[in-house]
């Protein structure tokens, strides 16, 4: 056996193997990266292309912003939609955030281990209630009841956005729970230490520290409301007027979008796909307000 | 040594992690403005020990406590006894640097204002002092707005120890507070220890003999003697005994470095 | 044919055809102003792909093939006749127009231009809201299909589920 640089044939062997594998599973792993990004792509030019007739015969002005939605006599303004969905979400968020939060500190820092887990089972279960089956839920019991106590239709944006709270709540809950979780278990007895009480050290330090995750989380959640459609538009009464009163039925983008979608053709049909453009818009602008979050956090 | 001159007294302590006992009727007295160093190899109960003594191990799940620990005369595992206002009188200084995640200045700022101190003049000058005794003042006066998360190690740890100062504390716990810094920064915080002693009790977990012998004035050992049992103390004194004329013989093998 | 239909309820038997479009294009807003209480009209209305919404909007808004009519911008849009009929019973202040054959106890269908809706009045052409359900066969209907109509027009079919929501074949008397 020689000493010098000199490797056995069979380690050239299997390192060429090996080496083959290598190439052959990257080379793969390249084929799925690229089609989904083409796939990405493919969308997102359909919708461009579908949408540029209503962007050329009515204008972006007219077609954006404008909240006169009258199809039939041609006029596709969605500026009442668009609000719909900013509306309904923040509306959602103001409620769903605290309640995630909430509900992540209990399951993370507060409940006893078993109930901790079963509250975070639970409430991963209601992820995976499919929307038409909350829609419908909403609509047999969240309408009537908003309808007896106020007096209204009970269909509206209150409706609406409860029914996104719901919705949104699960993704808020995990993902806030991991990132406090993420957090040193020594900087909690640091603030132990100093005589914090749990609800301070809770307060002060934990939140505190994981404020970028809580912020994605709840921008993940505004996320999965802004696309939710189905379980919307059974109660939000899917009125083309712009409203920003809790108990006035309304539309966002994708309700309007399946309730018009299958009688629309021609520029109304464009029309619609200028919605999902928007709606593909304003995705776009939380994915990239996640990246300056994550950002932010990095060099802090 | 006569029982007033002691801030503490740990009589008969036992203490359990569920159903492991991790440390057996430990009775020990932690004479007041002295420093006194927990010894003993790895695993015998030294950090468990000293976490008893401010009743840190009340956050983990499942500890049991027998036994007692006197501070000033009272049983502080009495029941109703306030662990808050405890844990404000005996602060703690950890392994690992551990500085939270805001500025330098609300990492001291943050005990006094858990004590109710909102005045900004107030706090100035409490940061101020207790960064000057934990002689990290000149290094940062500078920039107190800085994440203390972005201190040196060394710097980190001296941070931590103004926040414990910050809240006036009677007796400050340390736990290995230099195994985590290079040997100039342990350096400083042995000095700094030394300072403080004036003022406070102190009580340190190490693993560095020679970091015993240099700071303590009184050194317990403690020490598994078989697998699974637990942790039992072997010799208490004065540093200088132990460290010259050690009555056991186990004391004098594990200073001598010869097991453990 | 479709019944223009509120909540049992609202104090009102009849409207005009100007009431109704002046109800449906938004423009009253207020029952008051139809002998009603004082309350805001909720507006219930179907979807766009709807054939009940698209002969109400001809017969009854005076709709065209060239010419709208838009319906108010607040109306609730439904998708169903049975989501209609929930809406309108339950709410006291809705108005609607539904399938005929839906119309139960829950709701109330008014008269239009003082004409009942009823199968005699839709048969004879008095009331308007109404069309014809064709059946279209290419070229002249031999085997299964003529088997189908012939099963249609039975007495049989045309009393047991024609009858329940529409117009009788034999009861059709407009020229
Ligand atoms: N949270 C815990 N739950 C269960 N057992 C624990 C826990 N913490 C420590 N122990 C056990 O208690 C015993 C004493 O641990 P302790 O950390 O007090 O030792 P130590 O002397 O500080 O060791 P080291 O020098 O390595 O820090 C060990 O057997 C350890 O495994
Ligand atoms: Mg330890």
């Amino acid at each position: 056996m020689s000493e010098g640089p000199g490797i056995s044939p069979a380690a050239t062997m299997r390192a060429m193997v090996t080496g083959d594998r290598d190439r052959w599973v990257k080379l793969l792993m390249f084929c799925c990266a690229s089609v989904s990004f083409l796939g990405v792509l493919l969308i997102f030019l359909f919708i461009f292309r579908e949408s540029l007739p209503a962007i050329t015969k009515v204008g972006i002005p007219k077609l954006f912003l404008s909240t006169d939605w009258r199809p039939a006599s041609g006029h596709y303004g969605m500026l009442a939609f668009t609000f719909g969905t900013l509306f309904t979400t923040v509306a959602a968020m103001i409620i769903a955030a605290p309640l995630g939060i909430g509900a992540a500190v209990f399951i993370d820092q507060v409940a006893p281990e078993k109930v901790g887990r079963g509250v975070r089972r639970v409430i991963e279960l209601l992820a995976g209630i499919p929307s038409v089956v909350i829609g419908w839920f909403a609509l047999t019991l969240l309408v009537p009841f908003i309808r007896s106590v106020t007096g209204s239709s009970g269909f509206g944006m209150l409706a609406a956005s409860l029914v996104l709270v719901v919705m949104s709540l699960p993704t808020i809950t995990t993902l806030s729970a991991e990132s406090l979780r993420a957090v040193p278990v020594e900087l909690k007895e640091a603030s132990a230490a100093m005589g914090a009480t749990r609800w301070q050290s809770i307060y002060k330090i934990l939140m505190p520290s994981a404020r970028e995750g809580l912020i994605i989380a709840v921008v993940l959640g505004m996320g999965r409301a802004i696309g939710e459609t189905m379980a919307v538009q059974m109660v939000i009464g899917n009125a083309s007027q712009a409203t920003a009163s809790l108990l006035q039925p309304g539309s966002t983008l994708t309700t309007r979008i399946v309730q018009d979608m299958g009688e629309a053709s021609g520029v109304f049909r464009s029309a619609l796909f200028a919605q999902a453009l928007m709606l593909l818009l304003l995705s776009v602008f939380l994915i990239i307000s996640i990246r300056l979050i994550s950002r932010e956090r990095k060099h802090a | 040594m006569s029982a007033n001159d002691n801030k503490m007294d740990i009589n008969n302590l036992s203490m359990f992690y569920g159903d492991f006992k991790a440390i057996e009727d430990i009775s020990l007295d932690i004479p007041a403005q002295r420093i006194t160093a927990l010894i003993g190899p790895s695993g015998c109960g030294k950090s468990t020990l000293v976490r008893c003594l401010n009743r840190m191990n009340d956050l983990i799940n499942g500890v049991r406590v027998e036994g007692e620990v006197i501070l000033d005369g009272e049983n502080m595992y009495a029941p109703g006894y306030d662990t808050i206002a405890l844990r404000r009188r005996v602060g703690m200084v950890f392994q690992r640097p551990n500085p939270f995640p805001k500025s330098i200045y609300e990492n001291v700022a943050y005990g006094p204002k858990l004590g109710g101190i909102k005045k900004k003049g107030e706090l100035d000058a409490i940061v101020e002092d207790s960064l000057k005794k934990a002689a990290l003042w000149s290094e940062v006066k500078q920039n107190l707005q800085e994440s203390g998360q972005r201190l040196s190690g060394g710097q980190q740890q001296r941070l931590c120890i103004a926040r414990v100062i910050a809240v006036e504390p009677e007796v400050i716990l340390f736990d290995e507070p230099c195994s985590a810094i290079d040997p100039v920064a342990t350096q400083l915080i042995e000095d700094l220890m030394a300072e403080l002693k004036r003022n406070y009790t102190m009580v340190i977990v190490t693993h560095n003999m020679q970091q015993a012998a240099r700071v303590s004035d009184y050194t317990a050992f403690l020490l598994v003697q078989e697998q699974g049992e637990p942790g039992r103390l072997i010799e208490y004194g004065e540093t200088n005994t132990i460290f010259t004329n050690p009555e056991d013989e186990r004391t004098e093998r594990y200073i001598t470095g010869r097991f453990g | 044919m479709i019944a223009i239909v509120v909540n049992p309820s609202m104090p009102i038997t009849n409207l005009s055809d100007a009431q109704i479009k002046a109800i449906f294009t938004g423009k009253a807003k207020n029952w008051k102003a139809f002998g009603g209480p004082d309350k805001q009209i909720v507006v219930v209305i179907r979807d766009q792909a709807s054939g009940t919404r698209e002969i109400f909007d001809k017969k009854a808004l005076g709709a065209t093939d060239t010419k709208v009519v838009e319906s108010a911008g607040s109306a609730i849009q439904c998708s169903s006749n049975g989501v209609m009929r929930e809406i309108v019973g339950s709410t006291s202040n809705a108005i609607g127009y539904i399938s005929f054959g839906y119309v139960n106890k829950n709701i109330k269908a008014i008269s239009f231009n003082d004409v009942a809706p009823t199968v005699k009045n839709a048969a004879t052409g008095l009331y308007p809201i109404a069309r014809y359900l064709h059946l279209f066969t290419k070229g002249e209907a031999k085997g299964a299909v003529k088997g189908y109509i012939d099963f249609m027009l039975s007495d049989k079919f045309q009393n047991d589920i024609v009858a329940r929501e529409y117009v009788k074949i034999k009861d059709v008397n407009i020229k």
